[in-house]
């Protein structure tokens, strides 16, 4: 990643196929955005003074405009979303996204329905995050019953593809889930949730002769990928044991309990807990980050195993005002990934983080628009000294549901 | 890149497809005759309400205050992300309409278990709000 990266790691040549992509996709949403039947602007301004999630923390914050519509063709429903975000500090990681798709829903009989969709995204970064450009195509499928009036079971599986401008991030990824709950004459809900999961890195590993003697890539501080004075390195990529397009799957499977309480007619409590278990493979990198509303593909949920119980308030105030307050606390491990000292030295022992997360959100509706607020805190407790932080987050934004097109 | 192409053609295909359905329903959302209800329900049936339209759930509410018994429809694929049970109590603000004896009320916002879910801005237009793989771009970046 960064800057080593995207200079010695050669690109695809597939600028034929982006172009074609970036046709249809224009094409796609100019032509339905003239009919949508809703189209919907939103601006958030957010702030953080961690925008990397390290020891190093670093201030930015981050101006977002974004539009969707949705436009119905009995019974198929195409809706799209753009959004381009501006970093004042970190110029280089602004990047515009968007995606397109179609959605289906069927009734199968009076207590089934299905729901289908295929969905298409693009994400494209300043120069220095170039490396993260992506696109990406992905489908879904779901099914919902009613055992009884009571109890709901759902099973849905997702597909994604993602094809990005540095090979060694595109991956496949498998996510299927079935959850079952039931409803009780006390307002409280039960539910258990059991989620399988699969990602294949493609090609994850570095071309053979592209690496340093030691065998590595390197990543440096600087380049808008972190902070300019941190003294390390990071490894990213490794050399391929057997092969350079050898691939590295991670197979993972989670159990999730959830009970629900309403308290009176304003309030609802949640509580619940989640064991993730690693069933195959590890992450192919020798480091991995997450950052502050900049996706990374190396940190998702595939990436770790564990545990996570949170907590969550939901009042219903007055003025027709929501407040959701919550909290979380999560201890995970990193398959594959060896924490290191802050000289990039590997410290013989597996990645361990445990955090704990406070949230609040505030959300009022106007008659055309909502409003937003949200703030969360983060103490990120890590074996790895560069991932042992905290973190602020604070969140404004305000979303306009415009007339379009007719009533129905 | 096959993966990607073939995907693409798929989406192509549907999207033509789904040009030549371009019928409007026969009902629609009249803000002169919202009301708001506040009952429980007691039943819950997934129907397509009007030709080649995709399902609503249907929620049949009991309201606390009259013993009055809405059909209310919920818009398609918002359901699939939120669950509702016979049992729980509901206030429903929407347009009311009658058909065959039958009180039946288009759904604009829905509050239950301390929530509010807002389906339909005050005038009626529906809001960005829908089935699972819509708005999943947000760059959140927590692993969770």
């Amino acid at each position: 990643m960064g800057m080593v990266l995207l200079r010695t790691v050669p690109k695809k040549a597939n600028k034929t196929m982006r172009k074609t992509i970036l046709a249809a996709v224009a094409a796609l949403i100019f032509g339905t955005l003239a009919r949508a039947d809703s189209l919907n602007l939103s601006l958030f301004q957010s702030s953080t003074d961690n925008l990397f999630q390290t020891a190093f923390a670093e201030k930015d914050q981050i101006s977002s405009l974004s539009f969707s519509f949705e436009k119905s063709f009995q019974p198929f429903s195409f809706f799209s979303e753009g959004s381009y975000s501006y970093l004042y500090e970190n110029t280089n990681v602004s990047y515009y996204a968007q995606d397109v798709g179609l959605d289906y829903v069927h009734s199968l009989n009076e207590k089934t329905a299905l729901y289908l969709a295929l969905k298409a995204v693009g994400t494209l970064y300043r120069a220095d995050f170039a490396d993260f450009n992506f696109f990406s195509v992905g489908a879904a499928a779901a099914t919902k019953t009613y055992f009884t009036q009571t109890s709901i079971m759902k099973l849905s599986y997702t597909f994604d593809y993602r094809n990005y401008n540095n090979y060694i991030f595109d991956f496949t990824g498998h996510l299927a889930t079935f959850s079952i709950d039931k409803f009780f004459e006390t307002r409280t809900t039960l539910k258990t949730e059991l989620t399988w999961g699969y990602k294949y890195f493609l090609h994850p590993f570095a071309a053979a002769g592209s690496l340093p003697e030691d065998g590595v890539f390197r990543q440096h501080g600087g380049h808008g990928m972190g902070p300019a004075y941190y003294s390390g390195s990071r490894t990213v990529a490794k050399q391929a044991s057997t092969g350079e397009n050898q691939g590295q799957g991670l197979q993972i499977f989670s159990l999730t309990g959830l009970i629900a309480q309403g308290i009176g007619d304003r309030i609802g409590l949640r509580i619940s807990g989640t064991r993730q278990w690693t069933l195959s493979g590890k992450n192919p990198f020798a480091s991995i980050e997450e950052f502050y509303l900049v996706e990374n593909p190396t940190y998702d949920v595939f990436a770790w195993n564990g545990t996570a119980v949170s907590a969550q308030l939901t009042i219903e105030a007055p003025w027709n005002t929501q407040l959701k307050i919550g909290y979380t606390k999560s201890s995970k491990e990193f398959p594959g990934i060896e924490a290191m000292n802050m000289e990039g030295v590997s410290l013989a022992v597996t990645r361990q983080d445990t955090r704990n997360q406070w949230e609040a959100r505030l959300e009022k509706n106007f008659p055309s628009f909502s409003f937003y607020f949200s703030y969360s805190y983060v103490d990120n407790a890590s074996n790895d000294p560069l991932f042992d932080w905290k973190g602020n987050f604070l969140s404004a934004g305000i979303g306009w549901n415009l007339a379009w097109g007719t009533l129905r | 890149m096959i993966v990607a192409r073939t995907l693409l053609a798929c989406l192509a295909f549907v999207t033509g497809l789904a040009a030549s359905f371009g019928q409007q329903p026969d009902h629609f959302y009249n803000i002169d005759t919202e009301r708001r209800v506040e009952g429980t329900i007691k039943q819950l049936i997934f129907e397509s309400r009007y030709e080649t339209s995709a399902p609503f759930l249907i929620l049949l509410v009991e309201e606390n205050r009259t013993g009055n018994v809405y059909k209310v429809e919920i818009s398609p694929a918002w359901f699939f992300n939120h669950d509702l049970h016979k049992g729980e109590k509901v206030k429903i603000t929407g347009s009311l309409y009658t058909k065959d004896d039958t009180l039946f009320i288009i759904a604009r916002q829905l509050q239950v278990g301390g929530e509010t879910f807002t389906l339909r801005d005050s005038r009626g237009f529906p809001s960005w709000r829908g089935g699972q793989m819509k708005g999943k771009v947000r760059r959140q970046g927590r692993g969770m």
